[in-house]
């Protein structure tokens, strides 16, 4: 019984720390509260459509907009080379598709953690972890933008073999309204032993040289 | 089985248990985003729950840790990481049995271990399910050596 009611002390104490805690700790690399937000998305939860997803040309075009977001073709990169997934609904590409689709000025997704995205990324790139509060905050910011969501978008993280990280933010964006979006399956690690010159440092995104 | 209710047995059980918690509390609390998805690796835990998990676990361990080390409510604490021991072994048990290779989180991030083979993983997982079932011991030694006579911070 004692045990017990120590036990119950230390969830208080638990509780009342954790909580102050997270609240006053916040930036890229904080969490959130459970009730505040709900970022996490459980690729294993996330309905599979079985039909075909539409193609871009049978969506209405977007409004005309004055910003720099993608706007190469929105037909399908031929993934010569590269295996499908399994697992995923979500196309697979290797680093010539990801390069073709950089120097077309496709949207390039980040989904690895914010101060891992700050020790190099592909030019260009822009970060959004699922693992971070600011994920919605950061989908919205690009659609309120003018991102074109028929546009061809590339995720990359951090694993050349599940990059579950990928799929999860390809899921967030496809519920954002992006159409094509594709998962770049090396990963950084293949794109720096590919293209070493092609990094960028820091937290800008940067451009191609 | 009268050395395991002497107070200085005790006391060095009490140490070893809470400094281990202490510390694996460390790294968790510095970064949560990478327990959460060391959680997630688990496959066991609903979506819903992982913020929560990820957030309350660490300072739990660090507060019962203390809560061992100190005396202040020693038995509550072997008490609370003597379920956290029992918990991770059910599930580091559970993924073994049904082949998932999983990162235990316990003493180091998602990222260090992100690296290893399937093969490192299950053999890491054994190793610290080894691990875990001696904190789980300790606790229980605890529980057990401060169930009929008080041991004091400073021993006799």
């Amino acid at each position: 019984m004692k045990a017990l009611l120590q036990l119950l002390g230390i969830l208080l104490i638990m509780a009342v720390v954790g909580t102050v805690y997270n609240l006053w700790n916040s930036g890229d690399t904080a969490t959130y509260l459970p009730w505040v937000s709900s970022v996490y998305v459980d690729a294993r939860e996330v309905p599979v459509i079985s039909e075909p997803r539409p193609s871009p040309e049978a969506r209405p075009s977007p409004e005309p907009t004055s910003s720099p977001a993608p706007t190469s073709s929105p037909e399908p990169v031929t993934s010569s080379g590269s295996a499908p997934a399994s697992d995923s609904r979500f196309p697979m590409i290797g680093t010539e598709e990801t390069l073709e689709e950089l120097e077309a000025e496709s949207l390039i997704v980040d989904a690895r953690r914010t101060k891992v995205y700050r020790e190099g990324h592909i030019p260009g790139a822009i970060s959004m972890s699922p693992w971070e509060a600011d994920l919605p905050e950061k989908i919205a910011k690009l659609v309120d933008g003018g991102a074109i969501l028929e546009a061809p978008v590339v995720v990359y993280c951090n694993d050349s073999k599940e990059c579950e990280d990928s799929k999860m933010v390809a899921h967030q964006l496809e519920a954002a309204g992006f159409l094509d979006l594709k998962i770049y399956q090396g990963g950084f690690p293949s794109w720096k032993k590919e293209n070493p010159d092609l990094v960028v440092k820091g937290s800008e995104p940067g451009e191609l040289p | 089985m009268r050395v395991l209710k002497n107070p200085w047995f005790t006391f060095f059980v009490s140490l070893l248990l809470g400094c281990t918690f202490a510390y694996s509390s460390y790294h968790k609390i510095l970064d949560p985003p990478d327990f959460a998805k060391i959680v997630y690796n688990y496959k066991l835990v609903p979506g819903e729950l992982i913020n929560l998990v990820a957030i309350y676990m660490p300072w739990f361990e660090l507060v019962a840790g203390l809560a061992v080390i100190t005396g202040i409510g020693r038995r509550g604490g072997a008490l609370g990481l003597g379920l956290i021991c029992a918990v991770f072994i059910v599930a580091l048990s559970y993924n073994l049995y049904r082949g998932h290779p999983t990162i235990c989180g316990c003493f180091s991030t998602f990222a260090e271990n992100k690296a290893l083979t399937d093969a490192e993983k299950f053999s890491k997982m054994r190793q610290e399910l080894f691990i875990d079932v001696g904190l789980l011991l300790a606790s229980l030694q605890i529980l057990w050596a401060t169930c009929c006579c008080k041991i004091s911070v400073k021993p006799k």
